[in-house]
């Protein structure tokens, strides 16, 4: 008798010590298909043609259907994406590429070397990071099936990084969409993606499906390649322009996840038990950008005048308000790079008040007036802007801030006869020779003869220790001609439902990899 | 009679004329096009000019109206530039959320407003009359974004009774529209509710002095009766004026009460359109609106004839 | 368009009565109720720099987004700007806007009326425009003119005026259209007098009364059109304290900072309930029936 029970009482605290150890927690739980992911995203977008536009939020949406030939990891080094392989040739002059097979498209095709010589050549003509790189191209083609080729006019170190451009990109489409497409934005949306594009309704909704034949690489996921699973069978881009909305909209759970989300509502959010806050780190930086082809700041010292005055601390705090969400620092490449670098930084930040007046006086300034232009589109351009003018004021300046549309500001920086100074923000990018503030051509004219000659000579070298010293140089010019003012590196905040997973906190966000757990 | 409606409806192309006159050159004053908002932010100037060639831009500008004119008149109001679907399906498309919208907030306005008036009027400077009339002040003065906003935020957030924004179209079933709709309807209407008050009250009051309403109460006919029969009818003629009026109110009320609550009407698509300077939507838009504005007081103005006996068409 | 009979008789009729400032606020409690709040707003609106130590215009980011307190009595904005002198200077924004526009409305409503009203030719032509430009939805062509001419407080004031003056004209040509058929105008003709001066003895003095009463609502829709407006972002610039960009800047921080939205709200509601009290004091004494027409 007492065996028996003995034996029943140590089955039944078995039985309960297996109940109780079961994981009732979510964290380990596997990946579930299935559901539709509705995103709240900061605006309609002017087109998903991936490679029209350098406005960020045509990639957030076009990655999920396009593809390119490389991308990036999470460390934003280059890996390859549709390319299987690549063998740099003849003394850096030739590269060649070949393509990973089977890899169909949308509408059952296979990608061959006709689309991507077909993709490539329409991106080189109209992408700024394109036409950059065709500049130092002799010859693109396709060699054979699976092959494509550069001929360099010359060693140049930045085809890989351009073709793994995050921002307007290298993205393959099938040939005949992109002869259909002429000198026009591409009327069919077919990629090799995880996501097949089913319809657009603007200002209403973007919606994808999954792509049950997407070819997917085998490695682990890194960045924005390896492996993509796509998990859920819709993904809805909604356009809710109006952050508050975006973010009662979320707190109400009628989206997933919603990007470009007000830092002064992070304490607020993060206290929610139904979300998670992320905060992207890092984002942009915020430049007042002078107009340096006619004006006053044609005069040097009148721009480090201008640099002199400024508390970059108390105009990032008015632009972004809480400070998990901005950091001060000098370089033009961010500290998450491997091309950072704080040469210049006594330049910065000053706060000397007394060294601005003493160089306005040298300057020559008489009180003109200065036409600062920026837009309240993005609060933070127009927040950095008060600040500024207001610093900029107390040591002699007189300024006219103009607060226009961004449509506005789009097209007067074009003119250099409408501005003194106008403020944007630089996106990240892959390599510095795509820094827009430092090119000859973008508005505010940053001509500078010795800028130029060592870009010229980063793009064509290849090695990186090298490269890294030439681009050193070219910041320490840029203190010191002050082209632009760097205000400060910002941060944004992303919001999502807890019940998303799988989500990589990354520059640009994507969904591959993601599932809801209910 | 007829002869009156023929004339009112030909009155009506100078009108349009100068409608569409008007939009066409106000909005091809705003600098920038939107070549230049299309191709992003780092265009160079030679792709944007190349594009504003290919959209027709580049001509002369009177040859561009009197394009537009010409194709409009055969009934083409022309092609969104961003939306890439004709106008006219734009409009259509959008049209739902901004005519429930007018529709509910109408019925709020009268529903609140004639029985106010109505009843202000009966017991004229009784404690609810006062009452009544201080909240009609009130509505006229309160801006109607403000309202928006404290309404979200009292009942949506605080609350959580309602959504704060968005809609859902009427297909999706009638009560989720609704909960959608009842706070922009809201505030929307608690402004012309209170118009429809004022004037409802004015209007009866003035009617209970009138000597045949004496006579009635004389010959001893129930309170009730009196009102019913014979104010009321004398309310309408005002009223209905109002109701025309406040189409025009209610339209511009409904561009800031669609950005306040994100309801992706046709308010929306005109903010939004002049943003993206996409001509032929906010051409389009306007044309419709200032349509509807003048078919509505057309009615408005021949209803007059079935309720107010006095009123003749020379 | 033709006025309809019953129009045409309120306005001989009001245009009969004698007007006695004395009665008309001896008799309406509500007239010197609004009379008394736009004097308070008027007062502040002038004196706004004595009200308050704190420069509207001057920020602070370390103090941004704090409570009403002792030295700041309606708190502090998202730049560290104090909210209280900022709603006082707004004062400055809304009367000048609504002054401004209450008077360009009424001088070039009063020149079209009497010019279509007088001259039969030129008022079809003129009546015809006028009738298009109403026929536009207002907001939309604020919108689209703000976007045209810029955002300032100049061009609001011009992009409103434009957008309510037709209202003004309609009304002055159809006092016109009824004065001139009165008997003694048309002796005044026959026995040769000229035009000119026909309409400033007789005219111009009848156009006064429906006058006053529409410059008062004009005046209380200018004040809330500026607000929306600069709601909207596309009225006067955002760094100058009006009621509308404050609540406008204040909605993202609603619930950090609940008074940015609130106090200037109240402003608005205050000066426009004001206005409203005082045109309705107005309407009453000149004719209980022109609400119809106003």
């Amino acid at each position: 008798m007492k065996t028996k029970s003995l034996f029943f009482i140590f089955v039944v605290l078995l039985s309960f010590f297996l109940i109780l150890s079961h994981p009732t927690g979510s964290e380990a739980a596997d990946p579930k298909f299935g559901g539709t992911l509705r995103v709240a995203m900061s605006a309609e977008p002017p087109t998903i043609d991936g490679h029209w536009t350098t406005a960020t939020i045509v990639f957030t949406i076009s990655c999920h259907y396009l593809e390119s030939l490389f991308t990036l990891d999470d460390k934003y080094n280059v890996i390859p994406m549709l390319a299987e392989s690549y063998k740099i040739g003849e003394g850096g002059k030739v590269y060649t590429i070949k393509l990973r097979e089977g890899v169909p498209f949308h509408n059952g095709k296979e990608m061959t070397s006709a689309d991507v010589a077909a993709s490539i050549n329409r991106w080189g003509k109209i992408a700024t990071v394109g036409k950059r790189l065709f500049s130092q191209v002799e010859s693109f083609k396709a060699v054979d099936k699976y092959t494509v080729e550069f001929r360099l006019k010359g060693p140049s170190g930045i085809v890989l990084s351009s073709l793994a451009n995050i921002n307007q990109i290298p993205g393959i489409y099938p040939k005949e969409v992109i002869d259909e497409a002429g000198d026009g934005m591409v009327k069919q949306f077919i990629g090799t993606g995880p996501f097949k594009f089913v319809e657009r309704i603007p200002d209403r909704h973007i919606k994808f499906v999954r792509f049950d034949k997407y070819a997917s690489r085998k490695e682990a996921q890194t960045g924005f390649g390896g492996k993509k699973i796509a998990y859920f069978d819709e993904i809805l881009f909604l356009p809710v322009p109006d952050v508050a909305t975006r973010i009662a909209g979320t707190e109400s759970g009628d989206y997933d996840f919603a990007d470009w989300i007000a830092p002064d509502a992070y304490k607020r959010l993060k206290a929610n038990p139904k979300l998670d806050t992320i905060i992207v780190k890092p984002k942009e930086y915020i430049v007042g950008v002078f107009n340096k082809k006619i004006g006053p700041f044609t005069n040097k010292k009148l721009r480090q005048a201008a640099l002199a005055a400024l508390d970059m601390e108390d105009v990032m705090k008015g632009a972004v308000g809480q400070e998990e969400f901005y950091r001060l620092d000098n370089s033009l490449m961010f500290k998450e790079q491997v091309w950072w670098t704080d040469v210049g930084k006594e330049q910065y930040n000053q706060k000397n008040k007394e060294k601005a007046k003493q160089l306005l006086k040298e300057a020559g300034y008489k009180g003109e007036t200065i036409r600062w232009m920026c837009s309240m589109a993005y609060d933070w351009m127009y927040k950095s802007s008060l600040v500024a003018k207001q610093q900029l004021e107390d040591v002699g300046f007189k300024i006219d801030l103009q607060v226009l549309d961004w449509a506005s500001v789009v097209q007067r920086r074009n003119d250099p006869t409408m501005y003194d100074v106008f403020v944007t923000g630089m996106i990240f990018f892959g390599d510095p020779t795509y820094v827009l503030v430092l090119n000859c051509d973008w508005p505010g004219w940053t001509c500078i003869p010795s800028i130029d000659t060592l870009m010229d000579k980063l793009a064509q070298e290849t090695r990186f220790e090298k490269r890294f010293e030439i681009w050193k140089e070219i910041q320490k010019v840029f203190w010191d001609e002050v082209p632009v003012l760097k205000f400060g590196d910002f941060f944004i905040l992303r919001l999502k439902q807890k019940t998303v997973k799988g989500h990589k906190n990354l520059i640009e966000t994507f969904f591959w990899n993601v599932w809801i757990e209910k | 009679m007829l002869g009156y409606l023929i004339r009112r409806v030909i009155a009506l192309i100078p009108v349009m004329f100068i409608v569409a006159t008007v939009v066409f050159f106000l909005v091809h004053l705003i600098p920038g096009d939107p070549a230049s908002v299309l191709l992003g932010p780092n265009a160079t100037p030679s792709d944007v000019m190349k594009l504003r060639a290919q959209m027709g831009l580049d001509k002369p500008i009177y040859s561009q109206f009197l394009i537009w004119l010409s194709r409009t008149f055969q009934g083409n109001l022309g092609e969104s530039i961003f939306l890439g679907r004709p106008v006219t399906r734009a409009v259509f498309e959008r049209a739902e959320p901004t005519l429930v919208m007018l529709t509910l907030s109408l019925i709020v306005a009268i529903v609140i407003g004639i029985p106010a008036g109505i009843l202000s009027a009966v017991k004229p400077n009784s404690w609810l009359d006062k009452t009544l009339m201080i909240f009609a002040i009130l509505g006229v003065s309160i801006p109607t974004f403000w309202l928006g906003l404290n309404f979200i935020e009292v009942f949506s957030v605080l609350l959580n009774w309602l959504p704060a924004a968005g809609y859902s179209p009427l297909s999706s079933g009638l009560w989720k529209n609704l909960s959608y709709m009842i706070l922009p309807s809201l505030s929307l209407g608690f402004n012309q509710s209170a118009l429809i008050a004022r004037i409802c009250r004015s209007s009866m009051l003035e009617v209970m002095e009138q000597d045949y309403i004496r006579t009635a109460r004389s010959k001893g006919l129930a309170e009730r009766l009196v009102i019913l029969k014979h104010a009321l009818r004398n309310v309408l003629i005002p009223t209905v004026t109002v109701i025309g009026t406040s189409f025009a109110v209610l339209i511009g009320g409904a561009v800031v009460t669609e950005i306040v609550f994100n309801i992706p009407g046709i308010g929306l698509l005109i903010i939004s359109s002049v943003l993206r300077r996409d001509y032929p939507v906010i051409q389009g838009c306007v044309l419709f609106i200032a349509a509807a504005y003048v078919l509505i007081n057309l009615i408005v103005d021949i209803l007059y004839v079935y309720i107010d006996p006095r009123v003749k068409y020379v | 368009m033709e006025i309809a009979v019953e129009e045409r008789e309120h306005l001989e009729e009001e245009m009969s009565l004698k007007v006695s400032w004395l009665e008309v606020f001896k008799h309406k409690g509500t007239a010197i109720c609004g009379a008394i709040l736009l004097f308070l707003t008027l007062f502040t609106a002038i004196f706004a720099p004595h009200l308050t130590h704190h420069k509207p215009l001057r920020l602070d980011v370390n103090i941004r987004l704090q409570g009403p307190s002792a030295s700041h009595l309606f708190g502090t904005d998202e730049f560290g700007r104090d909210v209280f002198s900022r709603v006082i200077f707004g004062t400055r924004v809304s009367l000048l806007v609504g002054g401004a526009v209450m008077l360009f409305t009424s001088l070039i409503g009063v020149i079209l009326g009497i010019l279509a009203g007088y001259y039969d030719y030129l008022d079809n032509v003129l009546m015809r425009i006028m009738d298009g430009l109403m026929a536009f939805p207002a907001m939309v062509m604020a919108i689209a003119l703000m976007a045209v001419l810029g955002p300032s407080v100049l061009n609001v004031i011009i992009a409103l005026s434009f957008i309510y003056m037709p209202r003004t004209a309609r009304i002055i040509r159809s006092v016109v259209l009824v004065v001139r058929e009165m008997v003694y105008v048309q002796a005044a003709r026959a026995l040769g007098a000229r035009d000119l001066r026909i309409t400033l003895k007789h005219i111009l003095p009848n156009c006064v009364p429906p006058l006053i009463v529409q410059s008062t609502f004009i005046f209380a829709y200018s004040v809330l059109a500026e607000a929306s407006l600069s709601f909207l972002g596309v009225g006067v610039p955002p760094y100058i304290p009006s009621w509308g960009n404050i609540i406008s800047s204040g909605r993202l921080f609603i619930r950090e900072a609940p008074w940015m939205s609130i106090f200037p709200g109240l402003a608005i509601l205050m000066t426009c309930m004001a206005l409203n009290l005082l045109g309705d004091g107005l309407r009453d004494a000149l004719d209980p029936r022109m609400r119809e027409i106003g």
